[in-house]
């Protein structure tokens, strides 16, 4: 079915103290109400403190990640009115816009602002515990640009990721909670408060679902707000009456505003991984294939990888790109090893190098294993010789005739590779190389037999 | 006496001292009524322990909206009637540490909402100079416990006049600090643009004293600014003849607004104050005659906002449903008819069919106000008015809630301009207000000093 898909995301900041006071941010293994003060449980007569700085640097470091612009006019905090048992100012300090119109992998983000996080209530039983309450949050809002489910579910995992990477969120599936806005056929549906990636699509898959039979019983779409059970799978009505929340937003007079400066920007920028800017840097300067750079780019492990071995080795650029993303990375994934603590070791990267720069006489079939040896920390070269691994000099002459030897013998494989059985070939590449006796580049019988077999 | 006396005689005498404190209450409270919750047993204690500091032994009672921990925090509202504060207000942490005793939390309209003391949910506090007669508000019990002899200092807090408007009732010193200049934290919110906490002294001396003590930049206010200044050193080093040349401005418009005995006193004022060679120009100030709405829907938006979180959950008192809405509700109806009235007026500017039409208008007419005292403060040092514009009247005169508000039209102006202002007692029941540019505080001190040197009636 057809659909348009907004998310309005919000994930925890990582930070030692809570947004507006000095409570810990730590309150997961605590008892309830025992991370809490006069501030975060909004007694009579207490103020926000000024805005936790640690919060508003990974607030920014996400949004140069999302590839924003930063506001550059001074920023208030607002007031956003609403009760409910676990917002105990029974209004929540969110701020204007910091950062806006940004695009990651196609999407285009709106705005990113700041706010804190309400404590919980458990409804069963009617407690609250504050102990969440003033953790600060940044709310992450998209354009309405997603138009299935698995670009959903993709290009989350990627914007997770990244995240992760920047260090700049709390990681706990719990930690982000997501809003969904739906429109296929009918008026805007909202899905509030999913919590994590997983319950995200689950609740789209869902609620299409929902209104794809309610569309074959002629029924309307109407404009409403659901709620996402995560125990049931479906979505349910949030709200019976149709009314539009009015939140009174008033500017906080407890909080002066404050500007974005360079200086912090330049701070934050350090370290920080900019898809937009790799990807350019990439195409530019190392001038990597089209191929390679959309593979790397999607990994941040990867993608760091490579910047630092480019930094030490400074040349075969699109040999390493090739190295790393098709055999070392994968490689260390199977063997759960960490590709950047293999980094810090400088006979890696001497190993690596050597590696690159025989790659051409490497036997391909015996990378793999090649590779094996040069994460175990052993001298994948040495290896390769002991094992023979190397290709040997065979003149282009030896190797026409032997193809031409294979191609005479082989009349039934021949029919069938005219008739289109692409595995013809292989077998004839096989059927050459017993016959050579010795170790060649695949690549190379590859192309003469295509020559030969095209005449 | 006044308080330099005083605080000699805390510092050589303090169980004396007390003593005659805990007479005159034994005495007079029962009539006045300015104390929701007396303190007397720890403080007797207190007057035991050695103190050292700048407010050694002197007794001190505040208003209650203002935390102290351990003790009642009711704001003058039966939904706080059992609400103890949890931890202290920056400003009391900061007397304490300077060797004030605290004698006992004070009366004051409900949540500060009111003009003369009368809208306490708990009970009226009474003029202690006539019984009859409204003692101001909102801070009624700290003036009035200060009128009384209950103490020797009071804290009281200012929105529109609230120290002001009493002090000047109860011809006491009382001062409105700059904006910032103040922490308000533990200071329950009226509106949070406007609060401060402030003094009253009967003299200019206790309020630099006090002053000194309690202001300065605070981590838990961040609208408090990054200032020191020496109050008591800047009154007692100046010098009368400083005044000269310095330029005196008041309103036509003010005057529109007073009864004539008022009139006379002011003009008996500046007449005093033009031997010292100062220049006096009366001008026009036309956003007068808007003040006091801008200034109520100002309030009355920040003031729903404050409000949204007394809803008988967390602390307070909590009337008990089984619906949580109708918990919620049942609670929240404890609350006094004045306090309901600015909450709904709030929830209407600031709802999306209000902001444009009022939220808006308000903060532009506010600009404007800020921008024409800015240009008024560029010539000269003091702009001056009577402080209230009538004497207190009499307890049960009742009025209507437009003309209550009309009688904050001199004192609102410096809560939206976030200028100081000072009332000092210039006759029985009559307050001369003297505003101020923003963060010249001390300027203030000192003509007060010089107006004090001839009508204080407390000498």
């Amino acid at each position: 079915m057809e659909m348009k898909v907004g998310l309005e995301i919000h994930v925890q900041l990582k930070t030692k103290e809570k947004l507006f006071c000095k409570c810990s941010s730590e309150y997961r293994d605590k008892k309830p109400n025992e991370n809490i003060c006069p501030i975060c449980t909004g007694q009579p007569g207490s103020k926000p403190m000024n805005a936790n700085l640690e919060a508003i640097k990974n607030l920014l470091k996400i949004g140069l990640i999302l590839n924003c612009e930063i506001v550059r006019e001074r920023i208030r905090f607002l007031r956003k009115h609403y009760f409910y048992p676990d917002l105990p100012k029974n209004y929540q300090i969110t701020s204007e816009p910091i950062m806006k119109n940004g695009n990651f992998f196609g999407i285009r983000i709106r705005e990113i602002h700041l706010e804190e996080d309400p404590g919980r209530y458990d409804l069963r039983n009617g407690y609250v515990d504050f102990n969440r309450s003033g953790i600060p949050l940044a709310e992450i809002v998209t354009e309405p640009d997603f138009n299935s489910i698995e670009q959903i579910e993709d290009w989350l995992d990627k914007f997770y990721t990244f995240l992760k990477f920047s260090n700049s969120i709390v990681e706990d599936p719990g930690s982000i909670r997501i809003d969904v806005n739906i429109s296929t056929k009918g008026e805007r549906v909202e899905i509030k408060n999913v919590t994590g990636i997983k319950n995200v699509i689950k609740a789209i898959k869902y609620e299409l679902l929902r209104q794809e039979r309610s569309l074959k019983i002629g029924k309307e779409i109407k404009r409403e707000t659901r709620h996402f059970d995560e125990e049931k799978k479906i979505t349910v009505p949030l709200r019976e009456k149709e009314y539009v929340e009015d939140y009174r937003y008033i500017p906080e007079p407890d909080l002066p505003s404050f500007k974005i400066n360079e200086e912090l920007i330049n701070e934050v920028k350090k370290d920080l991984i900019i898809v937009s800017e790799e990807e350019k840097k990439l195409k530019e300067v190392y001038k990597i294939n089209e191929e390679y750079i959309k593979k790397i780019i999607k990994n941040p492990v990867l993608l760091i990888s490579i910047n630092k071995i480019f930094e030490n080795v400074k040349k075969d650029f699109n040999k390493i790109a090739e190295l790393i993303t098709d055999y070392v990375y994968p490689i260390c994934g199977d063997k759960n090893i960490n590709l950047l603590n293999l980094l810090e070791d400088n006979n890696f990267l001497e190993n690596l190098e050597e590696i690159v720069e025989n790659l051409d006489k490497i036997d391909r079939k015996k990378l793999r294993e090649i590779v094996e040896v040069l994460i175990s920390g052993k001298n994948p070269i040495e290896y390769a010789k002991e094992k023979n691994y190397f290709l040997e000099g065979v003149s282009e002459e030896e190797i026409k005739k032997v193809i031409e030897m294979v191609i005479n013998e082989e009349k039934e494989a021949i029919e069938d590779y005219k008739k289109g059985n692409a595995k013809a070939i292989n077998y004839l590449i096989g059927k050459t190389i017993q016959k050579l006796k010795k170790r060649v580049d695949v690549k190379i019988i590859d192309k003469f037999l295509r020559e030969f077999l095209s005449k | 006496m006044i308080t330099k006396e005083i605080l000699s005689e805390a510092i050589s005498n303090p169980i004396d001292h007390f003593e005659k404190i805990r007479k005159e209450i034994e005495k007079r409270e029962k009539e006045v009524k300015s104390f929701i919750t007396l303190n007397i047993d720890s403080a007797e204690k207190e007057v035991k322990e050695k103190k050292v500091g700048k407010l050694s032994y002197l007794i001190i009672s505040v208003k209650d909206n203002i935390l102290v921990e351990n003790l009642r925090a009711t704001a003058g509202s039966k939904i706080l009637e059992n609400y103890i504060a949890p931890y202290n207000a920056t400003v009391i942490e900061k007397i304490k540490k300077e060797g004030a005793i605290i004698i006992g939390k004070t009366n004051l309209d409900e949540f500060a909402c009111g003009s003369d003391g009368t809208n306490s949910a708990f009970f009226e506090t009474r003029n202690p100079f006539d019984l009859e007669r409204v003692p101001g508000g909102s801070s009624s019990g700290s003036a009035a416990s200060l009128a009384a002899g209950f103490c020797d200092l009071s804290l009281g807090s200012d929105t529109g006049g609230s120290i002001r408007n009493p002090a000047a009732f109860c011809s006491l010193f009382g001062f409105k600090p700059s904006y910032g200049l103040v922490s308000r934290y533990g200071l329950i919110d009226l509106a949070m643009s406007m609060d401060q906490i402030g003094p009253f002294a009967k003299d200019t001396y206790g309020i630099a004293l006090l002053l000194d003590v309690i202001h300065g930049k605070d981590e838990k206010d961040a609208t408090t600014v990054n200032k020191r200044f020496e109050f008591v050193k800047r009154v007692e080093n100046f010098n009368e003849k400083e005044l000269k040349n310095r330029k005196i401005a008041y309103a036509t418009e003010f005057l529109e607004y007073c009864s004539e005995d008022i009139k006379k006193r002011f003009f008996d004022v500046l007449n005093y104050l033009s031997n010292f060679g100062i220049e006096i120009k009366e001008i026009s100030i036309p956003e007068v005659n808007v003040a006091v709405s801008t200034y109520y829907l100002v309030v009355s938006s920040e003031f729903s906002s404050a409000m949204q979180k007394f809803d008988g959950l967390k602390y307070g008192v909590r009337i008990e449903n089984k619906d949580l809405n109708e918990t919620i509700l049942l609670s929240r109806s404890l609350l006094g008819k004045e306090v309901k009235r600015r909450i709904l007026i709030g929830t209407f500017v600031t709802s999306r069919e209000g902001y444009g039409k009022w939220y808006k208008i308000a903060m532009l007419v506010r600009n404007k106000i800020k921008q024409r005292f800015y240009s008024i403060f560029k010539d000269f040092d003091y702009l001056v008015s009577p402080t209230m514009p009538v004497k207190p009247w009499k307890i049960g005169e009742k009025k209507e809630p437009i003309e209550m508000y009309q009688m904050d039209v001199l004192t609102v102006l410096a809560n939206l301009a976030k200028i100081p202002a000072i009332s000092i007692p210039v006759d029985k029941f009559i307050g001369f207000q003297v505003m101020g540019k923003y963060l010249e505080d001390e300027k203030l001190l000192e003509i007060s000093k010089i107006i004090e040197e001839k009508f204080n009636i407390w000498k």
